[in-house]
């Protein structure tokens, strides 16, 4: 079985609370303790709010909501 | 205690979850803002649905301690659209067509083409503002070749074209270099698209007949034409009108259109074969 655990879209900030990241005034995800770093894809993007579609272990990453980085996210979870 | 065992304790008041032995007696687990936590079954499986307000004291606890048993946290919408694509991936003709890619062209596109593919059974299935969605993250993502591979894979150029090159290339090589070969005109074909126009909205009369003389210059003989929606096949049908009538040459034109779906042929011939 799949370990996910899925959450609602308007608890998007709130999760992302409890890994101590927060988001700065242009939208972008943040680390709480240094604002001015933002977090990183996989593919080195700098992720907004809106884009966020969730996290998984590898230290902590960030996944982006559009089909491909999903169809990348299915990949690894089966693999 | 593990994560499950904290969430079982912290939503002990549910007499639901009272007998439940951790950790695999959930399908799903999802966090809702809706001020209760319930238990639900959905056909074979049974899903829990806790209420943040529930866990939201011991938020910062208890996800991170999720994440390190290897959960993957994933917002709903985006948990949705994954499992409806490996559900239609499973279906034979995305799967022979995922199957028939792999190995012959290069690693990187087949994440587009499989995007593409799902975007076309998205097509069909008539989800007109999930295929734009779709189509712009593919577009985002990998920009012209994302824009193409989508363009020809909706208008079925894997099936009626690559494949059956493929095949005749196959048969007809007898050096064992027809994978080189299909290669080369498939990486010709997804970034230049030489004998192919996908008319789009924000395309003009005016720029469909520039790139019918681009692709004529290159000496192109046979040009397809497609386009999806009302105005582009009015647009296209003008300018097929215009140039029958200003062809240099005489020209076999064939026309293929229904539920808002135009498909045009130009096939140019030489003034000696008429």
């Amino acid at each position: 079985m799949q370990k996910v655990i899925t959450f609602d879209e308007d608890l998007k900030l709130e999760v992302l609370r409890s890994f101590n990241k927060d988001v700065d005034i242009d939208g972008y995800i943040i680390e709480k303790d240094n604002p001015s770093q933002k977090i990183l894809t996989p593919q080195g993007e700098p992720l907004e709010l809106r884009d966020f579609a969730g996290i998984r272990k590898g230290s902590l990453i960030f996944i982006k909501s559009d089909i491909n980085s999903l169809i990348e996210l299915a990949d690894e979870l089966v693999g | 205690m593990g994560f499950f065992e904290k969430l079982l304790e912290i939503l002990s008041n549910l007499k639901e979850l009272k007998n439940v032995l951790p950790p695999l007696n959930f399908s799903l687990i999802n966090i809702t803002k809706n001020d209760n936590s319930i238990t639900t079954n959905d056909d074979s499986t049974k899903n829990l649905s806790v209420s943040y307000k529930e866990i939201q004291n011991r938020a910062d606890e208890l996800l991170p301690l999720a994440l390190d048993e290897g959960y993957t946290f994933l917002q709903r919408d985006a948990q949705e659209l994954m499992e409806d694509f490996k559900e239609k991936e499973k279906e034979s003709e995305i799967k022979e067509a995922v199957s028939f890619l792999r190995g012959k062209i290069p690693d990187f596109d087949i994440n587009i083409w499989r995007a593409a593919l799902y975007l076309r059974a998205q097509f069909k299935l008539g989800n007109k503002e999930k295929t734009n969605f779709l189509k712009r993250q593919i577009m985002e993502k990998y920009g012209d070749k994302g824009r193409n591979i989508a363009n020809l894979c909706s208008a079925n150029y894997l099936e009626d074209f690559l494949i059956p090159l493929f095949n005749a290339l196959k048969e007809n090589d007898k050096n064992d270099v027809f994978n080189d070969k299909f290669l080369k005109v498939y990486s010709k074909v997804v970034d230049d698209l030489p004998f192919i126009i996908f008319v789009n909205h924000s395309m003009g009369e005016e720029e469909i007949k520039r790139q019918i003389q681009i692709k004529r210059n290159y000496g192109i003989k046979a040009l397809n034409l497609h386009g999806i929606g009302r105005e582009n096949i009015a647009k296209i049908k003008k300018v097929l009108s215009f140039v029958e009538e200003n062809s240099d040459c005489p020209i076999k034109k064939e026309i293929r259109e229904g539920n808002e779906v135009i498909f045009a042929a130009i096939r140019y011939e030489s003034k000696e074969s008429i």
